[in-house]
């Protein structure tokens, strides 16, 4: 054999020849004292290298502080899109609920996603059972409860129909500042506690009112004596137009009053980060948890004192009685829902009936 | 689909420091390995795992180093606004630090196939996967490292030397 070359000898070393090839080397380098010291060499190489090496994890983290910003960045995005994802599923089991069970107030299922969502703050009235009493002012939702829905306030009675989809009053009018506005509401917007029913009888599409606001309009119908739908139009989807949103009034003033003051947090219109400017101040008293928190915020702005210990069953059952269904227009691509308290399967009607006086009247307006 | 869990758990502590070995920064590092494995994740199927994984690895850092100017105009801006929050550990003594600096001055004074086919050998890539990662020939793997090693050894030794002289001359 020849001398084997550097190149080889490392190949050796490294456990790279062939078994042939390796017995060869070593028959060879065992007789040859040049190429002894050349594979002592080649050793030497081989260690020396790879301690310089290890020399190179010495490296403090950190150098490139650019990392960090896109970390948080997509967090952000992945956020999001959880956000929207859950927002999706929600409305998704809301509406395969709406399919079997119109009513859907008892579906279990549906309750879950409510109970999820909805604000706590109208446990109190619930528990109060004075319709219309003592809820002057609510304030307005709190930041997380907005999600989705200013929960009915309800009075002893249950039947719930007057149905207002959303808060219409001031722009996140302070609680306390207006205690007694409700009934004037009420009749000023014409969302009057009717005697109607949910599934009543299809009545002619009414507007009560049209609310243009920067990227969305609304378009308030009155389906049914005392029964109104709050039809959304968005420019581009945001996470609010997929949330319900809607409040259902039972006795009127209670409900309104309620409206009134929750307005701001209840409106789909207010960006998921102006929460913190949505939600009224702290209250002084220091809130056990979440829940509480917000009965406690009911509490201090003297609504009622008393119903901050209401459990939060009876806001599940009675914000279970709101249903919103989402579509996208397929000529705008505007994303449109319709919320009111009535059942997905009339929603779903009242949404053929505005998309056909839509088509006939040839513009977005009614 | 590939099992990059699997892949993951397997290789990624190797890739990080032949990453870190070869960037001189173990953030970059980390953030080259985490795509490298997400690019893993698109692949169906792969035939040479580790081949593959350093040799899609390498590549990023090429398409990285062709950034790297603007990337490091970039940083010096950073750094100073980051200053305060930038925690560097303190362990690292001046003659580990010294050390660390002659290695990394070693390693870049290499030819860049045959300073990566080292750092993949040290990593334990066999001669197959370095030649597969590098598209070089298996035959000349050993000759490349053997370069390598020479040349690293070399001029790490060069370094000490001068290193050893400039103090003898303080010390005088």
């Amino acid at each position: 054999m020849q001398h084997p070359d550097e190149g080889i000898i490392h190949s050796w070393l490294d456990g790279a020849l062939s078994a042939e090839d390796a017995a060869q080397l070593e028959s060879h380098v065992a007789g040859c004292e040049r190429c002894r010291t050349a594979v002592a060499e080649a050793r030497g190489f081989v260690a020396a290298s790879s301690r310089i090496l290890t020399a190179l994890d010495d490296v403090p983290r950190g150098v490139v502080p650019a990392a960090a910003p896109r970390k948080g960045d997509l967090r952000v995005v992945w956020r999001a899109a959880a956000a929207m994802l859950i927002v999706a599923g929600g409305s998704f089991v809301v509406m395969r609920e709406g399919e079997d069970n119109p009513e859907m107030a008892s579906s279990p299922t549906a309750a879950v996603f409510r109970e999820a969502t909805a604000p706590a703050a109208s446990a109190d009235s619930a528990a109060d059972g004075a319709p219309g009493q003592g809820v002057d002012a609510r304030p307005a939702a709190p930041a997380r409860a907005r999600a989705d829905r200013p929960a009915p306030s309800v009075a002893g009675d249950q039947r719930a129909e007057n149905s207002v989809a959303q808060s219409y009053a001031a722009e996140a009018a302070p609680a306390a500042a207006q205690p007694s506005i409700g009934s004037d509401v009420v009749l000023k917007t014409g969302m009057v506690a009717g005697v109607g029913s949910t599934a009543g009888p299809v009545a002619p599409l009414k507007v009560v009112r049209i609310e243009p606001r920067i990227g969305e309009r609304r378009t308030i119908y009155e389906v049914a004596e005392g029964d109104t739908v709050t039809f959304t139009e968005t420019e581009s989807l945001r996470l609010e137009e997929v949330v319900v949103t809607s409040a259902t009034g039972v006795a009127g003033e209670a409900s309104t009053a309620q409206r009134q003051s929750g307005a701001r947090g209840a409106r789909s219109v207010a960006p998921i980060t102006d929460r913190a400017a949505a939600a009224p101040p702290p209250p002084p008293a220091p809130p056990v948890d979440s829940l509480r928190r917000r009965d406690t915020v009911v509490a201090n702005t003297g609504v009622m004192a008393k119903a901050a210990a209401a459990p939060i069953s009876a806001v599940t059952s009675l914000a279970a009685q709101t249903n919103t269904i989402n579509w996208t227009d397929a000529s705008t691509g505007k994303k449109l829902s319709l919320s009111g308290k009535v059942s997905v399967a009339r929603l779903q009607e009242i949404k053929l009936r505005i998309e056909k006086e839509r088509a006939a009247s040839g513009s977005r307006a009614p | 689909m590939t099992d990059v869990e699997r892949l993951f758990r397997t290789y990624h502590a190797q890739l990080v420091r032949y990453l870190t070995r070869r960037l001189g920064d173990r953030d970059w590092a980390e953030e080259v390995a985490q795509e490298t494995f997400i690019r893993a994740l698109r692949q169906t199927s792969i035939e040479n795992e580790r081949a593959w994984l350093f040799a899609v690895a390498t590549n990023l850092v090429r398409d990285e180093a062709r950034k790297d100017m603007r990337r490091r105009k970039h940083l010096a801006l950073l750094s100073e606004e980051y200053r305060d929050e930038v925690i560097e550990p303190q362990e690292t003594t001046l003659e580990r630090a010294q050390e660390a600096a002659m290695a990394r001055k070693a390693v870049d004074g290499l030819a860049e196939r045959d300073r990566l086919a080292l750092l993949m050998r040290e990593e334990g890539l066999d001669y197959n996967e370095i030649a597969e990662a590098l598209e070089l020939s298996p035959g000349s793997v050993g000759t490349t490292l053997s370069r390598a090693r020479r040349r690293l050894v070399e001029s790490y030794e060069a370094l000490q030397k001068s290193r050893e002289e400039r103090e003898k001359n303080a010390a005088s």
